[in-house]
């Protein structure tokens, strides 16, 4: 069995799990926004992911996929809000978040917030995410020198904020965008 | 006689066995952090050998790497390449003098899919390209010595 397959089942076990939960629900900071929560954007689909800015050996490009996903859906991409939230408080500020995914697309959104707020969040999403300090685990607070580390999946939540699909790291927007023409057009 | 000619032989085939050691570019020793690809991907590079990293701003590591690609600039111009991804001029020359990065030129590519359909996950994305065909890739960036580096191209170089 390939590691894709395992992939896939895992997606998919994650995903009946998931679409017995209650709707997405936060509370986190934006640059512009202030404080915001699940019912900034109405009668828009979210498509986030989680991550931080202060990788130490590589960077990954969760941000290019979540852009390159919303830009790639032509007329439909108003209807999108790509999101990419900070799980590294600590180090990410709204502010410093919004420069990094401006960086990406003018219409990206970056949020960060207390450590309880993206705790909270992350445990809405399912997302997995923590610290480490020369390996072993660290909590907050944490000191200048920790490494961190979280999944890394693509999050696509409905206007009623209901989850309806999760797409896996290095998919690339293409793939995820056509899988989110075919998730529309069964509509 | 018998013994003229043996030798003559070994020295045929030893010569023969050094030529396939270094026409095979597997003779040349990577940098820690790279792994041999089978150079089925093209590359428009302008020099025989080149290292091509990809950057970005806002990527820590890419900094560190791009301190080290100016060191083997310094001593090989022709064969190191820093493309930042994205048309960011202004942050791309904020990082070079904050970097005092004196020997790379100044290189952007607009289209981040540059990166995914390279293969690449992150940045930073590096390759070695030799006649134009990546043979080797890393991705990210821990600590690579410049003379190492050095000794890698010119070594591919003389291949």
């Amino acid at each position: 069995m390939r590691l894709r397959d395992i992939n896939a089942i895992l997606l998919s076990l994650f995903l009946v799990d998931a679409t017995s939960a209650a709707p997405l629900t936060f509370i986190l900071e934006d640059k512009t926004l202030g404080t915001v929560t699940e019912e900034n954007w109405p009668g828009k689909y979210l498509l986030i992911g989680v991550g931080y800015t202060s990788c130490p050996i590589i960077c990954p490009t969760t941000v290019i996929d979540l852009a390159t996903t919303v830009n790639l859906l032509g007329d439909k991409k108003d209807d999108f809000v790509p999101i990419f939230i900070s799980i590294d408080p600590k180090r990410d500020t709204a502010l410093s978040m919004d420069e990094y995914v401006k960086y990406f697309d003018k219409n990206m959104v970056g949020l960060s917030g207390t450590y309880k707020q993206v705790s909270d969040a992350a445990k809405q999403l399912k997302a997995t995410f923590g610290y480490t300090i020369d390996g072993g685990p660290a909590y907050p607070p944490l000191p200048e020198r920790y490494e961190v580390y979280h999944s890394t999946y693509i999050y696509l939540y409905g206007p009623d904020r209901n989850l309806i699909d999760v797409f896996g790291y290095g998919a690339g927007g293409k793939e995820n965008a056509d899988k989110i023409r075919e998730i529309l057009s069964e509509k | 006689m018998k013994n003229k000619y043996y030798l003559i032989i070994m020295l045929i085939l030893m010569s023969l066995f050094i030529v396939s050691l270094k026409s095979n570019a597997g003779g040349c020793e990577a940098p820690v952090g790279f792994d041999r690809v089978n150079g089925e991907m093209a590359w428009d590079s302008n020099h025989s050998v080149e290292y091509v990293a990809l950057w970005a701003h806002w990527c820590p590591p890419c900094m560190k790497e791009l301190q080290l690609l100016d060191k083997v600039a310094g001593v090989k111009p022709m064969n190191v390449r820093a493309i930042h991804l994205g048309n960011k001029q202004e942050q791309i020359d904020k990082v070079f003098s904050r970097l005092g990065i004196k020997h790379l030129l100044k290189e952007y590519s607009g289209d981040f899919t540059t990166l995914t359909t390279l293969g690449f996950r992150g940045l930073p994305a590096s390759m070695v390209v030799v006649n134009g065909q990546v043979m080797y890739r890393m991705a990210g960036y821990e600590s690579i010595d410049s003379q190492t580096v050095i000794d890698f191209i010119e070594c591919l170089e003389g291949d």
